[in-house]
């Protein structure tokens, strides 16, 4: 199957690299193809619990190398429909919560500029409540091999069915911009209760943020709100029955509807060859112990074609007693973990980067971020990763 | 070596002096776009994605002529292409933005501001035509 999946992929690049690396255009440039891809390998030193990327993957790397976890394929149909109309779709192949690749409408909207100072997307469109959210399977936009897994991982919620709006004015010698959205999400997840997928379709999503550019520096302050139902398989509820009555509570608890509030501050820095990036976020469930705050920081200097790159990680919940819930042991349910990550991006060929990057990860609250945890893990795992991005 | 000094030195000079900087890159606008400038800070909203408005109110339409792209971006943002590809993979893959017009020649470069005008292109300071706009040039300013 892997081998399968990699060679359809590198047969792809191939194909890519032997045109030119520009858009492909149709009908005297009103339609152009684009398209993104990463063939990645990423391999942890343990056996006791597996790494994944975000919380929408079955399973990960334990021990061996995995091209699950990184690898995948996107590409974009553009349209020019009128002057300021344009039409957009984009579809993802990525390993999911099936183990499957099977490709994801991830974009379709038809986008309205009526003035430069606005936009109106409707249709299915990105969701960026945090900065760089809607850009995450394009590794050829960033300098990780995957961005950091403390701050993206939990945040599964590529899209949504709606639309948004972004006006647009320059403020002092800067520019002011803020972006409104609503609609409704269309994503399942794996809660790693058992292999579980939940459904968080329908799910209500709306918010907005507001930006600020001038010179070096970009400010974006986020807010946003999840109304979360999660539809779990027929008979997850009463299979409940069996389990001791606290964890069966919590279990049922963990798929009742619930209101997620989103709020996030991003910075980045960019001077020449130095850029820096850091985000604080914060995920908030009422009357819960599993509030999350995660953050990290970035930083990279381009040494012509090389950039290296440090980054640290890290997030935090309060965390649920397990014994609390009927379970013979002294450990928190959680999120709680921080990474540190050195790494480098080598600009090989035009559209076409190569990187290299290890991350010394540390859990002290094993949430959902890992996938077949073992008892006697100890909570420390080191992941080495390869990529190949492209785009054309 | 005494017999030649202003040969010496004029040889010297050209040697020091690269090709490729001798001549300034300009940006250029349509006359009926009534701008007769730009600040560097404006150009870069343009060029990358950020607002694409003129101060006379026209929608502005960034043109990359490709073959001094290189040194535009380099005079512009102090960036090579391989980063400003990797910015446009983010604005254009996330559905946000899409990149400046590509064209190849200068001459139709010039032949498209001079059908647009919101165009906004870069070309060699020798090859400004009488018929547009000078609105910017790299000549006396320093990148970020």
């Amino acid at each position: 199957m892997f081998a399968s999946r990699r060679l359809t992929l590198a047969f792809s690049l191939l194909l890519l690299s032997s045109g030119n690396a520009a858009a492909i255009e149709l009908l005297g440039g009103k339609l152009s193809v684009n398209g993104f891809g990463t063939l990645g390998a990423a391999r942890s030193t343990d056996s006791g619990a597996e790494f994944v990327r975000d919380i929408s993957q079955q399973s990960g790397t334990s021990g061996g190398w995995d091209g699950d976890v990184d690898s995948r394929f996107g590409l974009q149909l553009r349209g020019r429909l009128a002057d300021s109309l344009d039409m957009v779709v984009q579809g993802v192949s990525r390993y999911d919560h099936n183990g499957s690749y099977q490709p994801k409408l991830t974009w379709a909207f038809l986008r309205y500029d009526p003035d430069p100072a606005v936009t109106l997307r409707v249709g299915r469109v990105a969701l960026d409540t945090y900065m760089l959210a809607d850009s995450r399977d394009v590794g050829y936009s960033y300098l990780w091999v995957r961005p950091p897994v403390d701050y993206y991982g939990s945040r599964h919620l590529s899209h949504i069915d709606g639309g948004d709006v972004v006006l647009r004015r320059p403020l002092g010698e800067g520019l002011l911009w803020g972006k409104l959205y609503v609609g409704l999400a269309d994503e399942k997840i794996n809660s790693d209760i058992a292999g579980v997928v939940l459904d968080a379709g329908g799910s209500k999503v709306y918010g907005g943020h507001v930006n600020y550019e001038i010179g070096r520096w970009r400010w974006q302050a986020g807010a946003g709100e999840i109304d979360y139902r999660l539809e779990p398989p027929s008979g997850y509820l009463d299979a409940l029955g069996v389990l001791p009555p606290h964890l069966a509570t919590a279990l049922r608890d963990a798929v009742a509807p619930t209101t997620i509030q989103m709020s996030s501050l991003g910075v980045a820095y960019d001077h020449g060859p130095l850029q820096i990036q850091a985000m604080l976020g914060q995920l908030n469930r009422a009357g819960d112990d599993t509030d999350l705050t995660s953050a990290f920081v970035t930083a990279g200097y381009r040494l012509e074609p090389f950039t290296p790159f440090v980054s640290v990680s890290g997030s935090r919940t309060r965390g649920i007693e397990l014994s609390e819930l009927g379970l013979p042991t002294d450990d928190k349910a959680g999120l709680t973990q921080q990474t540190l990550s050195f790494g480098a991006r080598y600009d090989v060929a035009r559209n076409v980067a190569l990187k290299g990057q290890v991350d010394f990860i540390n859990v002290d609250q094993v949430g959902l971020m890992w996938r077949n945890v073992q008892p006697d893990w100890d909570q420390d795992t080191t992941v080495f990763s390869l990529a190949l991005d492209f785009i054309f | 070596m005494k017999k030649y000094p202003l040969l010496i030195a004029l040889l010297a000079l050209s040697l020091s002096v690269p090709a490729s900087l001798r001549a300034e890159l300009v940006v250029v606008a349509h006359p009926d776009a009534r701008v007769s400038q730009l600040s560097r800070g404006e150009l870069i909203n343009i060029f990358m994605g950020r607002y694409r408005k003129l101060p006379s109110g026209i929608a502005a339409t960034p043109v990359d002529l490709e073959p001094l792209r290189a040194r535009f971006y380099r005079e512009l943002v102090n960036k090579d292409m391989a980063e400003i590809s990797s910015y446009w993979a983010r604005l254009t893959f996330s559905g946000q933005a899409s990149p400046p017009v590509q064209i190849e020649t200068e001459k139709d470069l010039l032949d498209y501001v001079r059908s647009n005008p919101g165009a906004i292109g870069f070309v060699d300071s020798v090859h400004v035509p009488d018929d547009l706009v000078v609105v910017l040039s790299f000549a006396e300013q320093r990148a970020p």
